[in-house]
């Protein structure tokens, strides 16, 4: 009957998650189309397209003069770290469904949340850096501040929550290696 | 580690085979490899209690302490 009810909550909790995952999963692959399509009209047409660039903070054109290769190279590089959301969701999917089959203290689930968690905060680090840069090379008055967003905000305490629980699974692991050859 | 276990030794001086002291003992061969070889990280005292019952011996005589 216990099981029976800790089984229940933990489908529970992992359908809670498959929720979160695919939907974060849509969010980003929603967000990437959406960078790759302003690229493909930055290549296309060589100039900036009417929409404003990606990045964390808008820049009007009186701000930002920059021409279409450097701005390419920023897009890249926002794209790339953008990118490490979906490796980092991947790597957490891969370490849950293992917890949902209740193998806890192993050591692919300890890597699994380790990587996840480096995964996001060099999403985190990295569009931080290339945002930074950008408002550093504009004729923008705009403080620091604006570049800490909800999104970036989230991700950083998701990122160091995951380091926090790696390092709980770690612990776990060495604990049950030393259960199993005690004799 | 410096805890040493000779178990080897001693079922060798009494002449006794593996499988004798698995089947005494009531542990599995894997565990008793596992104890031989030095991987174990502790020895329960009801375990060494038996062993030292099977093998008519101390404590000691199993466990040594060597400085590395």
């Amino acid at each position: 009957m216990t099981n029976e009810s800790t089984s229940k909550h933990s489908s529970k909790g992992i359908n809670a998650f498959s929720f979160l995952y695919y939907g974060g999963l849509i969010m980003v692959s929603t967000k990437l189309i959406q960078y790759g399509q302003w690229i493909f009209q930055l290549i296309k047409n060589w100039s900036l397209p009417e929409e404003p660039f990606f990045s964390k903070i808008m820049l009007l054109p009186t701000e930002a003069q920059f021409s279409p290769s450097v701005y390419l190279v920023y897009a890249l590089l926002y794209i790339l770290f953008y990118s490490f959301i979906v490796v980092g969701f991947f790597q957490l999917d891969r370490a849950i469904k293992l917890l949902s089959k209740q193998k806890i203290f192993i050591p692919e689930v300890h890597s699994g949340f380790k990587r996840a968690a480096r995964s996001f905060l060099i999403y985190v680090i990295g569009t931080f850096l290339v945002d930074f840069v950008l408002l550093l090379s504009a004729t923008t008055s705009r403080p620091i501040l604006s570049l800490f967003t909800t999104e970036t905000i989230v991700f950083t305490i998701l990122g160091y929550l995951l380091l926090f629980l790696a390092d709980i699974l770690k612990e776990g692991i060495a604990l049950k290696q030393e259960n199993e050859l005690t004799i | 580690m410096p805890i040493v276990v000779n178990l080897d030794v001693m079922l060798a001086k009494r002449k006794m085979q593996s499988k004798e002291l698995v089947e005494i003992l009531g542990i599995t061969p894997a565990n008793l490899s596992i104890l031989k070889t030095g991987k174990a990280k502790a020895i329960r005292f009801t375990t060494l209690e038996a062993i030292c019952k099977a093998l008519e011996c101390q404590p000691g005589d199993i466990l040594e302490y060597r400085i590395e």
